[in-house]
């Protein structure tokens, strides 16, 4: 039923009624005729909800979470309340929430299109479990409307990178390599499922392989997963992996929809992915971890189509590719980070990667070529302009409209380290120190970074984590500092008598000297965030032990390295509530033996011995690189 | 392969060569006919309604299946046609509907035909489908499957793709879709669903998203890609417009019903005769009555800003 339909009621019936029935129809006149009409039907509006349906329900599904205390319907600009309702999770004996009762939420005002997000609250009325988000719906008096909502958990997700194969140690080491890794996510080539929400956050039985193939038979493998981005209206994600393929995941149930093949993904690997915030196009950012001077630089994808992609009418989403070329007049590097602006088009950061060993060494980014910012028309792929910068990884718009760039080789006057973050206001620029920060999330006008404290390389001083927050308008950070894991080195490893090592033994613990936050994504409630981080663990002149018949000479080692954490992290407490180390890295290892006179002989320990084929420590690496730190419904 | 003979019979019984037909003293392997997860429930509403669309029988498949006494991955047949249902626009008949159509012997029936394109396709042909899929299941070592995709009108295998799976492998829903996208034309995945328009009025002009779609009354419902958001105007001189935003899920029907309104005026009710007739006859007496009913009985005018919202489970 429509609005004319509700107006024939109201000037029609009520008059054409009353004339019809003589004296008593006569009242009508005296009333206007205002008294005697049909009361108008005044229509409804029913909002349908799907979530994820069993079996799969009872992980995946908000409204199966027995902490779902209401449902809330707002308005997804403005944040105005809309309706709200009680709600009740189905009991855990086989019910599922499809057979539940309808929820009455009494009348409810008209409404012209707008977009409209539906909430699936814990009991405090805070704890955010469940979104959807449905665009461009209105419903009039009159009416009787169907709305549908596609209901999600907020999830993380992340994938890998190719496996850092570590060397063969020897069956007696003086020194094992490492000892904290976390064993369930060892595995480089899964896209991994995260729900913040959840006591145990890893939902390993949905970890996803694309592309699967037999690394030998009964062992399965895929290609590692290097980049996604979650749609805002959370039902798709977007997965490019090492392969070259660039696939649609349907959140429903996390099946991998559709996907295809993108061009020179050996030489230009996926990168990157940014999603339009409405969901109609998409960019790819693919490039090299070196790319040459002169020649290829990387390629930006400017997905089209994305509706199309998603309902498979289109097979690769109208894919339009950007080559960037480096020339010796115009040298570039490569297109590391985009956002969407305010206005629909897509800004670029080209600059060098700064997750390499040894980077980011500002002393060779910072100085090197600026990088340049790029704007392009994302439906034509038309560059529009161009501007040099200082050296930059990540670019971000809030809702406000401020554009966000992180320069982690600038220093703020009066910082200790380098490292800030440039916020462009109307009233001019706001600088930030945010020392470790390479990446930045906006939700909604505020801004979040997670990198280091910004204390000075002091030798007994562990490098602590931080997280950054600007709150709307605010001049100033809010931060707060968390501590992460050591390298642990198990060292002297003894053997029982048959020959296997005893599990305990002592640790050398490498502590965290400096700490890049490179991935981040943050929760839509802004309650959590998951973070990329790379830790440094760096030590200088290392006693390790006394050699020779009377202890005279001393051996001392130097060592320096990578950890990649995984952290799961409170953004309203500030803490750190899970830290997953999933990969390491050696930088260098090197050792020095002085005698007693202090004179330096020689090296003491094979295992760093630079061209000894059984250092088995030096370059030493395992695990992986994590990547690809996104989240449905934002960024 | 140490015996050619068994090597040809097996790979004869997996791509359902003449071979396999000579092969007389063999017991007939089980041959069953997918099931397929009931159609959702519908909730019919009074103006619109998704219900599922009735897909063309033509359209449709039957997925049968030839099973050489493996006991692995008994759940394939199921499995496909949900893979199919989900993800295609193809009609799929299921085994309840197969037996209900053509009786309960129809498993023994496919049986007979011992995986022969001819006999198989006239099995289909008594459904009324296009194509019949055949999953032929097998083990050497690994499983080793088959897929046919048999066209009914010309008897013959329009495409084959074979895979073997180590033994326990678990199967997830993307290896399956793989193996349909190896067997089906990318169109085959395009999904959609249909609008039904009806109005109380002829030659109504129809637009869906501003694209002039015929004028009412509208034989057929209207095939558009979904799930997807669409705009209805519907317009004729001297109606007002009727307007609405639907939204069209895969393999639904949203019914539209629209009621145009004249945009005549009707006589004004002070040039009509019988008015001033009765006015003139009792307005005096009628007006006291009148100022006594209108207090008892004042009714506020509607609230229009306002009406009754429910949620749904779905």
């Amino acid at each position: 039923m429509t609005k004319a339909v509700g107006r024939r009621f109201l000037s029609g019936a009520g008059s054409g009624a009353c004339f019809g029935l003589g004296v008593a129809s006569l009242c009508c006149i005296a009333l206007g005729g205002g008294g005697c009409s049909q009361q108008p039907n005044p229509g409804s509006v029913r909002f349908l909800v799907r979530a994820t349906p069993a079996p799969d329900d009872a992980v995946l599904s908000p409204l199966r979470d027995a902490r779902v205390t209401a449902l809330e319907l707002r308005d997804a600009r403005t944040d105005d309340l809309l309706a709200r309702s009680r709600f009740e999770p189905p009991a855990d004996n086989g019910m599922t929430a499809a057979m539940l009762p309808s929820l009455d939420l009494g009348s409810i005002h008209v409404s012209d299109a707008r977009d409209l997000r539906m909430f699936a609250l814990g009991a405090a009325g805070q704890q955010l479990l469940g979104l959807a988000l449905t665009r461009d719906v209105s419903w009039q008096f009159g009416e009787t409307k169907d709305v549908y909502l596609e209901l999600r958990r907020p999830l993380f997700f992340f994938g890998g990178s190719p496996k850092l194969v570590a060397p063969v140690a020897p069956p007696n080491p003086v020194l094992s390599p490492s000892r904290r890794f976390y064993e369930p996510l060892r595995d480089e080539s899964k896209l991994r499922i995260v729900d913040p929400n959840s006591v145990q956050p890893l939902l390993s039985i949905y970890d996803r392989w694309l592309d699967p193939f037999q690394l030998s038979p009964g062992v399965t493998s895929a290609p590692p997963v290097s980049a996604a981005a979650g749609t805002y209206d959370g039902q798709s994600l977007l997965v490019g992996n090492q392969a070259g393929k660039l696939h649609v995941v349907d959140t429903l149930r996390l099946d991998d929809q559709v996907s295809f093949d993108l061009p020179d993904s050996t030489n230009n690997p996926l990168q990157g992915i940014v999603v339009d915030p409405l969901d109609r196009t998409a960019v790819i950012l693919q490039y090299p971890r070196t790319a040459p001077a002169v020649g290829r630089a990387g390629f930006i994808g400017f997905v089209r189509n994305l509706p199309g992609l998603r309902s498979r009418v289109s097979k690769d989403g109208e894919l339009l590719i950007v080559s960037i070329d480096s020339t010796a007049q115009a040298p570039i590097s490569q297109p590391l980070a985009a956002s969407y602006t305010p206005d629909g088009m897509v800004e670029v950061v080209f600059g060098k990667p700064p997750l390499q060993p040894g980077e980011p060494d500002c002393t060779v980014l910072g100085s090197g070529e600026p990088s340049v910012l790029r704007r392009y028309n994302p439906k034509t792929g038309e560059q529009i302009s161009q501007r040099s910068l200082p050296y930059t990884t990540s670019i971000a718009y809030t809702l406000v409209g401020e554009q966000v760039l992180v320069q982690p080789c600038a220093t703020v006057s009066g910082a200790n380290r380098s490292g800030r973050v440039v916020v462009a206001r109307p009233s001019g620029d706001k600088i930030l120190s945010a020392p470790g920060v390479l990446a930045v999330s906006s939700i909604r006008s505020s801004i979040i970074g997670v990198g280091r404290d910004d204390s000075a390389d002091v030798p007994t001083l562990a490098a602590q984590a931080k997280i950054f927050i600007l709150e709307s308008g605010a001049e100033k950070w809010s931060s707060s500092g968390f501590d992460l894991q050591s390298w642990q080195v198990p060292y002297q490893i003894t053997l029982s008598s048959d020959g296997k090592p005893f599990v305990s033994s002592i640790d050398i613990a490498f502590a965290p000297t400096d700490v890049s936050g490179y991935g981040l994504a943050v929760t839509p409630d802004r309650a959590r965030a998951l973070s990329l981080l790379r830790v440094q663990h760096k030590v200088r002149g290392l006693f390790l032990t006394y050699l020779g018949a009377t202890s005279e000479y001393r051996c001392y080692i130097d060592w320096s390295g990578y950890s990649y954490h995984v952290a799961l992290l409170n953004l309203q407490s500030g803490a750190r509530e899970q830290d997953y180390i999933v990969g390491y890295q050696n930088q260098d290892c090197a050792s020095r033996l002085y005698d007693a006179a202090d004179n330096l002989i020689g090296t003491c320990l094979t295992a760093c011995k630079a061209n000894d084929p059984k250092a088995y420590l030096r370059g030493f690496q395992d695990g992986y690189v994590p990547s690809a730190a996104s989240v449905l419904f934002g960024r | 392969m140490r015996n050619p003979l068994v090597a040809a019979l097996l790979l004869g019984l997996i791509l359902g060569s003449p071979l396999s037909e000579a092969r007389t003293r063999v017991a007939k392997p089980p041959v069953q006919v997918a099931a397929a997860a009931p159609p959702p429930p519908t909730e019919p509403t009074d103006v619109k309604a998704s219900l599922p669309v009735d897909k063309p029988a033509g359209d449709g498949v039957v997925v049968f299946e030839y099973r050489n006494d493996v006991k692995a991955l008994a759940d394939l047949p199921e499995r496909l046609v949900q893979a199919l249902s989900q993800n295609t626009s193809l009609r799929v008949v299921t085994l309840n509907e197969a037996r209900r159509r053509l009786g309960p012997g129809i498993d023994a029936e496919v049986a007979r035909c011992d995986g022969a394109t001819r006999c198989l396709s006239l099995v289909g042909q008594r459904l009324g489908v296009r194509e019949v899929l055949l999953l032929a299941v097998s083990q050497l070592g690994d499983v080793v499957l088959a897929l046919q995709r048999i066209a009914i009108a010309e008897q013959k295998v329009t495409g084959r793709y074979a895979d073997s799976i180590v033994g326990g492998q678990a199967i997830d829903e993307a290896r399956i879709l793989s193996w349909l996208q190896q067997l089906y034309p990318p169109e085959t995945f395009k999904r959609y669903g249909q609008i039904q328009i009806s109005a109380n009025i002829g030659g109504a002009q129809v637009y869906v998203n501003s694209k002039a779609s015929g004028t009412t009354p509208l034989g057929d419902a209207l095939q558009v890609l979904a799930p997807g958001n669409y705009r209805i105007l519907i317009e004729k001189a001297k109606f007002l417009p009727f307007q609405a935003a639907v939204t069209v899920m895969p393999d639904t029907t949203v019914e539209v019903s629209a009621t145009l309104v004249s945009e005549q005026r009707q006589t004004p009710w002070y040039k009509r005769w019988y008015v001033w007739t009765g006015i003139i006859a009792g307005v005096g007496a009628v007006a006291a009555t009148a100022v006594a009913v209108k207090l008892g009985t004042d009714i506020p005018p509607p609230d229009t800003t306002q009406l009754p919202g429910t949620i749904v489970f779905k």
